[in-house]
């Protein structure tokens, strides 16, 4: 019985919440690249981690249902035997490492699954050459970017040889150019070790180019559609786009008439700007002008400053030069009363809460900001326009990511700042909650003249809804105008 | 020097010693073991300044220390001390004072050799492999520690999300590492999960290529430190 087989699965994460996963099965055969994708919420990730026997072992319920790989049970084999048959790269690469160093952490791989003391040196060098990452065998993990963070994750399921791999949205935290390469190298990977993979993503022309099927999950893990692969993706373009997958060359619904929002004045002027960490300058000799009133996409490859540039408008880092605040000096203005017209959004929503429930994480942005009588409505209208009301009793730590996010950024709108930073507001989301976060965006740019300087991989996204849009390398920014040339710039 | 004993063996060296000078009160002695701990430091070439850099808040602990020992001492009367062969009269609240302030002197020496000389990862290594601490402790401690240079910019974030809706918070109050903590148990559980997928079981055995032997200088090593503390002791009474 080999390959990967899924049978009647039914999983929920509370003895009496819904399932996530209703009679799912599926069987992936030995060998092949399956990808699979739906939209945000839909039960993805909850899958990968019961085919890959995480859950019910670390939470939730397995109603009904059983995973086999090659014959063997997965919920019931021992932790080191599933780690052999069935690797998993998570979508977080910063919380995938138990150890310092890149060789540590292979070493304790291979200590996990009791290789001998005398054969770990050679599996190591093995595994190291493989990925192509000898140079970083003596790195501390943390001072890894993503992309080498993945690669060194692909190490450790090629020291444990395990023939099957469970990806969960690997390419979501890396710049195009980084998950290009990592795509090849998976490719390579696949063909070398004849390994079978799993991989989910929501942005199928990450995988398109290097999988044999592709499979569509609607809602509680039902198979909306299988056998797409890239000879016969154009006949399920208006179906994949229908549900809210984002289809290679089209565009966001969207789409931002510039004119429209004609930019008035300069709200930032950065002047030979300069940002360093740990004694290296990530940022140097920054010069350009960001304006009031709209939207300024900021893109770039992973590790080029696009972060770094945010933490320093927000002056959470530390800069050397200049950046003005319409006309005053930054550094000048008090923190705690430029925190209140400066808001940034970080990468993780999570990051951004202070309350306990979703209706106190409103409430505390508009305490000073309107009379008390009036503070129940306004919430209430807030969450409506959030979408977010049906959940007001609900702590924010429960919503899904895309939720989390939209809570976010209506918090710090609710606090009228007048400018939004957002550090990849849309990573790991499927296209309709890029457009409802996006457009939440727009709307207050157009009717409150908010300013919006947001960071992103997506280049359609930058050209949709940036009215500038920046090219962060080599710590500098350049103004990149049209799209072609930043499309050239991250293939170089 | 020391950078070669077994951590577990400089752990027991340490502690001993440490536990045995927190029942007794001997200024002579606690301003001795700090010296020998300081020399044993320069000998192990651990640099002055990081040295200076911990020392510098033990001194202002110490002259706390010191302070309250002087004022709040219960004997009020006079105590007679000898030194180079002089009886001195001192007042018992001055004696009382020194009494904990060395103490602390004696403790950060004690701390220091064992925390600039030895690398943590080793220490978890032979705490496993000596004192037979359950792999998921280890390796469980050791993935928390590994988290740590992230822990200052996380706390940043945190601290700003608060400063950018306008709310007042002192640092490390409850209010900034109440959402703080929470992220660490997500976390926590991420690192698990991930731990697990790379075949850690917590119940399962391994292999191990990294051997922490214990070699007869790690035993001496327990030896002399609690030797020479037990006769410190009776020499200075």
């Amino acid at each position: 019985m080999s390959g990967l087989i899924a049978e009647n699965l039914t999983f929920q994460y509370g003895e009496n919440s819904v399932p996530i996963l209703c009679d799912f099965s599926l069987k992936i055969s030995k060998g092949s690249i399956v990808l699979l994708t739906g939209a945000s919420g839909c039960g993805k990730s909850t899958l990968c981690g019961v085919l890959a026997g995480i859950y019910p072992r670390h939470g939730g319920v397995l109603k009904s249902g059983y995973v086999f790989c090659d014959g063997v049970d997965i919920h019931n084999a021992s932790v080191s035997q599933r780690a052999q048959l069935i690797g998993m790269m998570f979508q977080n690469p910063d919380l995938q490492f138990c150890m310092d160093t890149v060789e540590n952490e292979l070493v304790f791989c291979l200590e996990n699954i009791c290789v001998q003391p005398q054969e770990i040196p050679f599996r190591v060098e093995e595994s190291l050459a493989f990925c192509e990452i000898e140079h970083l065998r003596t790195r501390k993990l943390h001072t890894l970017s993503g992309g080498e963070k993945q690669k060194v994750m692909l190490a450790c399921i090629a020291a444990l040889e395990s023939g099957y791999i469970l990806l969960d949205e690997p390419l979501a935290n890396i710049d195009p150019y980084s998950g290009k390469l990592l795509c090849e190298r998976l490719q390579r990977f696949q063909k070398k070790k004849d390994v079978t993979m799993l991989i989910v993503d929501h942005v199928i022309s990450n995988f398109l180019t290097i999988s044999d099927e592709v499979i569509v999950l609607g809602d509680q893990g039902s198979i909306l559609q299988r056998g797409i692969h890239k000879g016969n993706l154009s006949e399920h373009a208006s179906e994949l786009s229908r549900i809210g997958i984002s289809v290679p060359n089209t565009n966001y619904t969207n789409f931002v008439d510039n004119k429209q929002i004609a930019p008035r004045q300069t709200i930032f002027s950065l002047r030979d700007m300069k940002v360093g960490y740990n004694g290296a300058d990530i940022l140097r000799g920054v010069n350009i002008d960001f304006y009031k009133g709209c939207m300024t996409a900021i893109t770039g490859k992973s590790g080029s400053g696009k972060s770094t540039l945010l933490a320093a408008l927000s002056r959470m880092n530390s800069y050397k030069g200049s950046i003005l605040l319409e006309s005053r000096e930054a550094s000048h203005v008090p923190r705690k009363h430029y925190a209140k017209q400066v808001g940034i959004v970080f990468q993780n929503p999570q990051d951004q809460f202070v309350a306990n429930t979703v209706y106190e994480e409103i409430a505390v942005s508009l305490r000073d900001r309107c009379i008390q009588d009036d503070m129940p409505l306004r919430i209430r209208s807030y969450l409506e326009e959030l979408g977010l009301w049906e959940y007001h009793k609900f702590s924010p730590y429960m919503l899904s990511q895309g939720q989390q996010r939209r809570l976010a950024v209506g918090a710090l709108l609710a606090y009228e700042c007048k400018v939004l930073l957002c550090d990849e507001p849309t990573y790991g989301q499927d296209k309709r909650s890029v457009e409802a976060v996006m457009e939440f965006l727009l709307r207050r740019v157009r009717r409150d003249g908010l300013t919006v300087i947001f960071s992103t991989h997506d280049m359609v996204l930058a050209e949709t809804y940036g009215y500038y849009h920046y090219w962060c390398e080599n710590g500098r920014l350049y103004n990149c105008g049209k799209r072609q040339e930043v499309t050239q710039c991250y293939e170089l | 020097m020391l950078r070669i004993v077994n951590p577990s063996c400089k752990c027991i060296g340490v502690l001993i010693p440490a536990l045995m000078l927190s029942f007794c009160f001997r200024i002579l002695l606690n301003v001795c073991v700090f010296g020998v701990c300081i020399l044993l430091l320069m000998v192990s070439r651990v640099s002055l300044m990081r040295i200076m850099k911990v020392l510098f808040p033990v001194f202002i602990v110490a002259a706390g220390m010191f302070m309250t020992g002087f004022l709040f001492s219960m004997d009020s009367g006079m105590t007679i001390t000898s030194s180079m062969g002089k009886a001195i009269v001192y007042p018992a609240s001055v004696i009382s004072g020194l009494q904990v302030a060395t103490r602390i002197l004696a403790f950060a020496g004690l701390g220091m050799i064992f925390s600039f000389t030895t690398n943590m990862q080793e220490f978890i290594y032979s705490l496993e492999q000596q004192l037979h601490l359950p792999s998921r402790f280890a390796y469980g401690i050791l993935a928390a520690f590994h988290l740590g240079p992230m822990m200052p910019y996380e706390y940043q974030k945190t601290s700003h999300a608060f400063l950018a809706r306008g709310q007042n918070f002192f640092p490390l109050s409850p209010k900034v590492l109440v959402p703080f903590i929470i992220k660490s148990v997500r976390w926590s559980e991420s690192l698990a999960v991930a731990m697990e997928s790379k075949g850690f079981d917590q119940d399962g055995s391994r292999t191990c290529l990294y051997v922490m032997r214990v070699r007869w200088f790690d035993y001496a090593f327990i030896v002399i430190s609690v030797g020479l503390t037990v006769l410190g002791i009776f020499w200075s009474k």
